[in-house]
């Protein structure tokens, strides 16, 4: 039975002594040393563990085996004992009879007496030998027959008489006594092992039954003890999963009304009492978790708006402190009563150059230019609250005089009336409105030059017709000098002077004279008439000189405009001049090659100069190729930079060329190939070209082989600079 | 010439945008200040001699300021009666008509009507204004500025033209 095998089991026997570095005072009971004590001791120690069904076969099995065996051995002890007993007994009389019959002989000495009756001895069941010897211990006499035993040759003559039990047989010493003499003795030996035969029958028979009875024994318990056994496993199995998961709405089920059903009904209970305490426990501490989340986020908030709240006042305070100390915007708050300074920002000290306090000692008018206090005054003692103060001119500390736009607001600081002006700096401003109302005005001059000279022919044809005027007025000037009658003073003089000797008669009455006054009254009337007419031709002459000196001058400002230089990127001044020129290029199909790389460095120019030039140039190619078949028009643009500090930009047609003579000849004023040409396009081009400090060449192998312009512009600055590098 | 006057066709047309013009042409063709006869008269007597009589041409001009204008007058003087001589036109007329345009209009009305063109600088070329309006013996063309001399020839002489070709036509017919 592999139950049985036994275990080493440690830690489980609390009545094993403690280890003595616990230090820990065990009270261990005192141990009865008893054998049944110890078997007790380790029955429990070794049944202590295992689960209660083999605890409840083993004990079971126990009893039954202690029961047969005791039975068993009582039984059949018994029966050896009272068999052996009989043996004996039986023996001890037949040795009696035999020693009787063997007194005569061994008086007489004469062993074939005898013979016969130890024969007969041996026919005894178990009986193994038989000898008779002398009382000095010889041998007398031994039975013919087959003696199994083997008996001593000489007897040891103090052995007493009677039974003596060896392991295997039994030797009965029986003295032949003749009186009180002592004849000799008689041996006889009976063998044991029928006896111990006997005793192996019986304890098979004893195993066999046990191990039947253990058998029935097995399938009886295995199914009675689930009646004790269950109920428990189950309790325990309900406990454990309670225990592992803390669910203590399970319960075990009560299957009988014993003491076992009692325990699973207070285990239950004890269960339901502690599911009880446990869900109040558990709402309790729902409860406590919720208030402390709900006031840990209530705290939070409080926090947070308190801090927002800080934050927000500091913020502002610091915005508004901020707002003015740092404004990138001049300002200051000025006493209206004084005009004095009371406060000033910092932008305002960095612009104006006045040191903190150096400011605050100087008052508005001082630092306005070209104003009168007292207007300045007026400018700022309005009834309005918040308003636009106009435009000043303002020194700076180093003597720069800047254009300002003031505006002002009224507010109340340190108790005072006062107003807070806000100085925006316009000076960048108004010269670049300036520069780019001068910039429209260019570019509308540019575009319009780049057309088709238009504005210059509307000059001319203005002119032209002014001098048409101008023309007939000195005609009819000249005309009228040529006709006039101033020549007829002469003719009186004349007159008078003939008649000098006699001038009273010529005077006097009936004379010619007489006539004189009323012709000169009349002839001074036409001089006035004529003074008059030529008055208001010189007038009309005056008016129109001054009109051809105005539309001359006018061409002359634009022919003069020298424009800002800046930088552009080559290739952003193409693009423009393309978006105008292009147009015509597409409606002429013209093919157009543009290779002009977006990394080109900068070149510093004056867009309006070279976009017209560009124009021009693009145009003059354009129309040098409308003789040129429709397929062949081909423009390509290269820009490239070249080894002196320029990006030259390269315009070549396919166009009618140039003859070799002409080729110096296409840049100067008034040389024109073309039948709607002025010749002054390349000439004003290549002019403008010099002065942004570039240069305008032209090339071409020849009449009917198309023609190249290259326009050289400087390199800006920084990229002239890092080529130089 | 002054037997020939009421055969004598005098009309001129001006057409020019440029008012300017009209008063050159008006000072140019006009009859001036007028001569004081009262004068003339008292030099003769006192100086006993006869001054010169200048003959003063006589021209009828009218003026309009815009192509299509000029166009309409000439039509309507063709059809009344009272055709034009002569008439001055301007090629740059913004912004209607140009003076070519004009005169092409205005030679399918009139069939002798002389034309005078005139440009201040060249807007077109002669070669341009021959290729647009064809060869023709009834054109002109005059330089701004015009030599006030230059433009009394024109006319009379162009004025003559007309009256010729005229009077060739109506005997033809």
């Amino acid at each position: 039975m592999s139950e049985q095998q036994s275990r080493p089991i440690a830690g489980t026997d609390g009545a094993q002594p403690a280890s003595p570095a616990t230090g820990a005072c065990v009270v261990t009971p005192s141990k009865p040393n008893g054998f049944f004590a110890r078997l007790e001791r380790k029955t429990k120690r070794w049944l202590g563990p295992k689960p209660i069904n083999r605890k409840l076969t083993a004990i079971t099995m126990l009893v039954c085996t202690a029961a047969l065996v005791l039975s068993g051995i009582v039984s059949f002890t018994f029966d050896i004992v009272s068999q052996f007993l009989a043996t004996r007994s039986s023996l001890a009389s037949v040795s009696r009879v035999a020693a009787e019959n063997s007194r005569e002989p061994l008086q007489h000495s004469t062993a074939k007496g005898v013979i016969s009756t130890l024969n007969a001895l041996m026919e005894y069941p178990h009986v193994i030998g038989v000898m008779i010897y002398h009382a000095d211990g010889r041998p007398f006499a031994g039975p013919t027959k087959h003696v199994k035993a083997m008996l001593p040759r000489n007897l040891d003559t103090d052995v007493s008489a009677g039974t003596h039990l060896g392991f295997t047989s039994m030797s009965h010493f029986e003295q032949v006594m003749d009186g009180s003499q002592k004849l000799g003795t008689l041996v006889v030996e009976i063998s044991l092992s029928e006896i111990w035969a006997r005793l192996r029958l019986y304890a098979l028979i004893t195993l066999v039954v046990f191990i039947l009875a253990s058998i029935v024994a097995r399938l009886l318990l295995g199914r009675l003890q689930g009646m004790i056994s269950d109920p428990i496993v189950e309790l325990a199995q309900v406990a454990d999963t309670v225990a592992k998961e803390n669910n203590y709405s399970l319960r075990a089920e009560k299957r009988s009304a014993d003491e076992v059903g009692h325990l699973v009904e207070t285990f239950n209970n004890m269960l339901s009492e502690i599911q009880k305490r446990d869900e109040a426990l558990n709402q309790g501490q729902a409860d406590l978790e919720a208030n402390v989340t709900a006031r840990t986020s209530q705290l939070q908030n409080e926090v947070t708006e308190r801090r927002q709240a800080e934050e927000a006042l500091k913020d502002s305070e610091l915005r508004y402190r901020n707002l003015f100390e740092n404004n990138p915007m001049p300002m200051f708050v000025m006493d209206l009563e004084t005009l004095d300074f009371v406060a000033v920002n910092n932008a305002a000290v960095r612009h104006y150059g006045y040191g903190h306090s150096e400011f605050l000692l100087l008052s508005l008018p001082i630092i306005t230019q070209d104003a009168e206090p007292l207007a300045v005054e007026r400018a700022f003692r309005t009834s309005q609250k918040s308003f636009d103060a106009g435009e000043w001119r303002h020194k700076k500390r180093n003597g720069e005089i800047i254009e300002v736009q003031l505006t002002a607001h009224a507010i109340v600081f340190a108790g005072k009336v006062t107003k807070i002006v806000l100085a925006n700096d316009v000076t960048e401003r108004n010269k670049a409105q300036r520069q780019l109302d001068e910039m429209h005005k260019k570019l509308v001059e540019a575009s319009r030059a780049a057309g088709m000279a238009e504005v210059a022919t509307g000059v001319l044809h203005n002119v032209g017709n002014v001098l048409n005027s101008v023309n007939v007025s000195a005609n009819v000037l000249a005309d009228s000098v040529r006709k006039s009658k101033a020549a007829s003073i002469r003719k009186v003089a004349d007159l008078l002077d003939a008649n000098k000797a006699d001038l009273p008669a010529f005077f006097g009455a009936g004379g010619k004279g007489l006539m004189v006054p009323g012709y000169l009254a009349t002839l001074a009337q036409q001089i006035d008439a004529e003074q008059q007419g030529r008055l208001t031709e010189i007038e009309q002459l005056t008016k129109n000189i001054a009109h051809i000196k105005d539309i001359v001058a006018m061409q002359q400002d634009y022919a003069k405009v020298t424009g800002v230089m800046e930088d552009f990127a080559p290739r952003a001044l193409l693009d423009e001049a393309l978006r105008m020129a292009g147009p015509e290029l597409d409606r002429c199909s013209v093919r157009l090659e543009l290779d002009c790389p977006t990394t080109l460095p900068q070149v510093s120019v004056d867009r309006h100069k070279v976009l017209q030039i560009l124009i021009n140039l693009i145009t003059n190619a354009r129309q040098a190729m409308e003789e040129t078949p429709a397929t062949d028009r081909k423009l390509s643009i290269t820009a490239s930079p070249t080894d002196d500090g320029h990006v030259g930009i390269a315009i070549r047609d396919s166009g009618c060329g140039i003859a070799q003579e002409n080729l110096t000849r296409v840049f100067n004023h008034g040389f024109t190939t073309k039948s709607t040409g002025h010749g002054f396009g390349l000439h004003s081009a290549a002019n403008a070209a010099t002065e942004i400090g570039g240069s305008l060449t032209g090339t071409s192998e020849g009449s009917g082989k198309g023609a190249t312009f290259v326009l050289e512009l400087p390199l800006a600055q920084p990229a002239a600079a890092q080529k130089a590098a | 010439m002054n037997s020939a006057m009421n055969t004598d066709n005098r009309r001129i047309l001006i057409i020019d945008d440029n008012r300017a013009i009209h008063e050159d042409f008006g000072k140019i063709l006009g009859s001036g200040a007028s001569e004081n006869s009262a004068l003339t008269a008292l030099e003769d007597e006192l100086f006993g001699e006869a001054s010169p009589v200048s003959v003063k041409e006589y021209f009828e001009l009218c003026s309009a300021y815009q192509g299509r204008d000029g166009f309409e007058m000439v039509r309507n003087a063709e059809n009344e009666g009272h055709p034009f001589a002569l008439a001055f036109v301007d090629v740059r007329m913004p912004p209607g008509w140009d003076g070519v345009e004009t005169i092409l209009h205005i030679w399918q009305v009139s069939e002798n009507l002389q034309t005078v063109i005139c440009t201040a600088y060249s807007d077109y070329s002669w070669e341009e204004i021959i290729a647009r309006l064809g060869k023709s013996d009834r054109l002109l063309i005059l330089r701004k500025p015009v030599d006030p001399e230059e433009v009394k020839r024109i006319a009379r002489d162009l004025a003559e033209k007309w009256n010729k070709l005229q009077q060739h036509g109506n005997k033809a017919a």
